[in-house]
């Protein structure tokens, strides 16, 4: 390796790692940037704009703090029914063919007869996830942490959450995250691009030898 | 000269097998829902019962559409919605970092005119809903129209799932789901810079060594 190739290499390993310590793209991930906190619940409708970086896009979600059950961290998290089956939406900023990971905690609203609370996210190889809230209460939400990955295809990504259960009891979010990840593949491909060429020169220096 | 029929080479396989990508086949089992022999007008199969071949249903019910409206293309279409929302999925297996392409018609059940607009999320899709305005729509005259978007599978396996949000019998309706996959430019262009900047570097070595009379 001459001095050209160690280079960029060195550029490549550094641009591996400032993108592994990526900020989370998502604003109010974890439903903290609140501007009325006299009510414990506040019902937010479809269309609304007023639940901070998210957009309603069907029916309500219902905003819950602390007095009503333990969110994951901090002081509140969020009931994706607020009457009916919500989704929530937000568009982030991405770079095309970037890597992200997507993290975010679920649990459930255990205070009607259905159990089980289903969840479709968009993004990632698998978008269903469900929720048990048996044996769940108040104190023991059982938040459960989910990580999955996705490649964005365009200077701009839709993150978009949508119950699956009728009624006014959803399942819980908390803690949403999307955080841009190294790509090894992509450097690997560079990388056989580099060798492939670098043993072609090197064949042909050594017949002309 | 050999340098030049080399890169001849690479070309034309990058060529022959983006050529074969192209022509990939649906990765989706069932996704016209012609799979069935079911004469009547419609039937209804509900989470769990394992009826819609190639799909799970992973919530509430479906409708096997058949002569209750004209599907988009063949005998059968889905009312994603059977006595309440359904949420229906299919696995397959992918390659990590390749780009697919899904596409799928979409059109409405026109029967309940006070819920005109038919509103369903797509797994594995960068955009949060698809909407389809059922007003001026009949059973014999549905609208239906092509959707598609395109994805990088991150995993061995990718989930594709259709859910339904009207909490009522009259959902979105759906035919011609496929998967397929597409050749990869971007990809291509990273191998053909690496190329590049070695080509670059070689040649300003052999110069560099004819200055200094190492080759001849």
């Amino acid at each position: 390796m001459n001095r050209t190739q160690f280079a960029i290499f060195c550029l490549s390993v550094a641009s591996c790692f400032s993108q592994a310590i990526a900020a989370n793209l998502v604003t109010n991930g974890d439903f903290e940037s609140i501007e009325n906190t006299s009510r414990s619940v506040q019902t937010f409708g479809n269309n609304s704009q007023d639940l901070t970086g998210w957009i309603v896009g069907l029916n309500s979600v219902d905003l819950v703090d602390n007095s009503v059950w333990n969110s994951a961290s901090g002081s509140y998290s969020l009931d994706l029914n607020g009457t009916k089956k919500g989704e929530i939406h937000q568009s982030l900023n991405t770079v095309n063919g970037q890597h992200y990971q997507l993290s975010f905690d679920l649990a459930g609203n255990f205070s009607d007869g259905l159990a089980i609370k289903t969840l479709s996210v968009n993004l990632g190889p698998n978008g269903i996830y469900k929720f048990d809230t048996r044996g769940k209460s108040a104190s023991n939400m059982g938040w459960t942490h989910y990580t999955t990955t996705f490649v964005a295809l365009s200077n701009s990504t839709t993150l978009s959450f949508l119950s699956n259960v009728r009624g006014n009891a959803g399942p819980a979010l908390d803690n949403i995250a999307v955080t841009a990840v190294p790509e090894p593949e992509t450097f690997a491909m560079l990388m056989t691009g580099l060798g492939l060429m670098g043993a072609i020169a090197r064949r042909r220096n050594k017949t002309r030898a | 000269m050999r340098f030049l029929k080399s890169l001849s080479t690479i070309a034309a396989l990058t060529l022959l097998s983006s050529a074969a990508m192209a022509a990939a086949p649906n990765l989706i089992v069932n996704g016209g829902f012609e799979a069935s022999t079911f004469s009547g007008a419609f039937d209804t199969y509900s989470a769990g019962s394992g009826l819609l071949t190639g799909w799970t249903i992973n919530e509430g019910s479906v409708d096997l559409i058949h002569t209750y409206w004209t599907p988009a293309s063949g005998s059968y279409s889905l009312d994603l919605s059977g006595n309440d929302d359904g949420v229906i999925s299919q696995s397959f297996a992918t390659n990590v970092g390749q780009h697919y392409r899904v596409s799928f018609s979409m059109a409405g059940n026109p029967d309940d005119p006070t819920d005109a607009t038919k509103t369903i999320q797509v797994g594995l899709s960068q955009q949060p809903l698809y909407t389809f305005d059922t007003t001026g729509h009949t059973r014999s005259n549905m609208g239906w129209t092509a959707k598609s978007f395109d994805f990088i599978a991150t995993g061995n396996v990718s989930k594709l799932h259709f859910s339904g949000t009207q909490e009522s019998a009259y959902g979105a309706a759906l035919d011609n789901i496929s998967v397929t996959a597409v050749p990869e430019p971007a990809s291509y262009a990273l191998l053909l810079a690496g190329l590049g900047v070695i080509t670059a570097l070689s040649r300003r070595r052999t110069r560099l060594s004819k200055e200094r009379g190492g080759i001849q």
